[in-house]
């Protein structure tokens, strides 16, 4: 949950630690599939810049300086592949063998599809996330219900679903955003 | 924060006040830099959450970043995964039931698959409004792992010496299940769980 554990993560991947890699894909893997489908790129494209992102990161993890920042690390090549991935289709759309992957045009990125903003909006909700996994079940479930549906259900369903009096759900909600806002201050992510 | 309550600073910034109470809030607040302070949090927390239509990535695109970094595997790996899809073969839902029964959400649902030289028995128990899957894998191979996606959730859990494997609860949704074995994996690319009425 930390950013500590972040760089313990990505020192135990730079020692071969298969489960230690297994981790850092799946804690990411959300992050960096979000990118390339917010640019535009169907889902063939964003696995593509996935599994480029992750062969990416496994030639670099020596020389990952802030292990600790591997999220804006992840979250800054995926944003590079997906513009690469988008001139690669365009390149291939209009038949244009000159546009390889080394050529000029390939490298200049454009920032009009994926905007600083919209990069930082995706980690932090990448990292609220994560904080909500550092939940108990039943505030992870509530805040759940009420935030992350796009037509969350009536606060008596909720109750139901939770055993709890449907008068309890106020409070409980309360307790649960404060709990999750602690997470994310104590995790500084 | 004189007389404002945490629960109206979140019940303001969740939207749920009628519109006149909600000025006389806010106008209330505006004059509390602390509470001030505190419902542009919640609103901003509240607003990730609610503008956050992120998706899991497909669990084979996972796994094959995954497979980047191999374990040390024994020597009798074979170097090519095999993929095998899994085909149903039964489904006790789909099974005409006895005379004066109907079938119904509460029923626990087995699903028997085959794959190739494998079969793979699966058991779906509803339990507080979520369900609960257990299964067992037989064939030749049964070490391994076996990985629940979808509706938002990855779940990963060993198979055990029998060749059994059990899932924690889960939502009802669509999902895919891999059996993670060690020369082969067999996929179930589409497994439906219908939505439960809720417990109480």
């Amino acid at each position: 949950m930390r950013a500590d554990d972040d760089a313990e993560l990505v020192r135990a991947c730079q020692r071969g630690d298969s489960v230690a890699w297994e981790t850092l894909v799946r804690r990411y893997q959300r992050l960096i599939y979000a990118i390339p489908r917010r640019a535009g790129l169907d889902e063939e494209g964003a696995a593509e810049v996935f599994q480029r992102v992750c062969v990416a990161l496994l030639e670099n993890l020596a020389k990952i300086e802030q292990p600790e920042r591997i999220g804006a690390w992840l979250a800054t090549t995926a944003r590079r592949e997906s513009w690469r991935q988008m001139r690669r289709a365009q390149a291939s759309d209009s038949l244009n063998s000159e546009h390889d992957e080394s050529s000029a045009l390939m490298q200049i990125p454009d920032t009009a599809l994926l905007p600083d903003e919209e990069i930082e909006r995706l980690e932090r909700q990448h990292a609220v996330r994560r904080a909500m996994e550092a939940l108990d079940e039943r505030c992870r479930t509530l805040l759940t219900l009420l935030f992350y549906r796009p037509d969350p259900p009536p606060y008596s369903d909720i109750a139901a679903r939770l055993g709890i009096p449907e008068g309890s759900i106020g409070p409980t909600r309360a307790r649960c955003l404060q709990k999750l806002r602690r997470i994310l201050a104590e995790g500084e992510i | 924060m004189t007389n404002l309550t945490i629960d109206q600073i979140i019940d303001l910034a969740e939207g749920r006040l009628p519109p006149s109470e909600a000025a006389e809030l806010r106008a209330r607040i505006a004059g509390d830099p602390a509470a001030l302070a505190e419902l542009h949090a919640y609103e901003e927390l509240i607003s990730l959450m609610r503008s956050d239509d992120s998706v899991d990535a497909p669990e084979h695109v996972i796994a094959r970043a995954v497979r980047l970094v191999r374990p040390p595997f024994p020597a009798r790996r074979s170097e090519v995964m095999r993929r095998i899809l899994a085909t149903l073969l039964g489904d006790s839902w789909q099974t005409p039931l006895a005379v004066g029964l109907r079938s119904d959400q509460t029923m626990p649902r087995s699903m028997t698959y085959t794959a190739e030289e494998y079969d793979l028995d699966l058991q779906m128990t509803p339990r507080i409004g979520r369900w609960h899957l257990r299964g067992q894998v037989l064939g030749p191979e049964t070490s391994g792992s076996v990985i629940l996606s979808g509706a938002g959730v990855s779940h990963n859990v060993p198979i055990n010496e029998q060749g059994e494997f059990n899932l924690p609860l889960v939502d009802a949704g669509v999902y895919s299940l891999i059996i993670m074995l060690e020369t082969c994996e067999i996929v179930i690319e589409r497994l439906e769980l219908s939505p439960l009425a809720p417990s109480i």
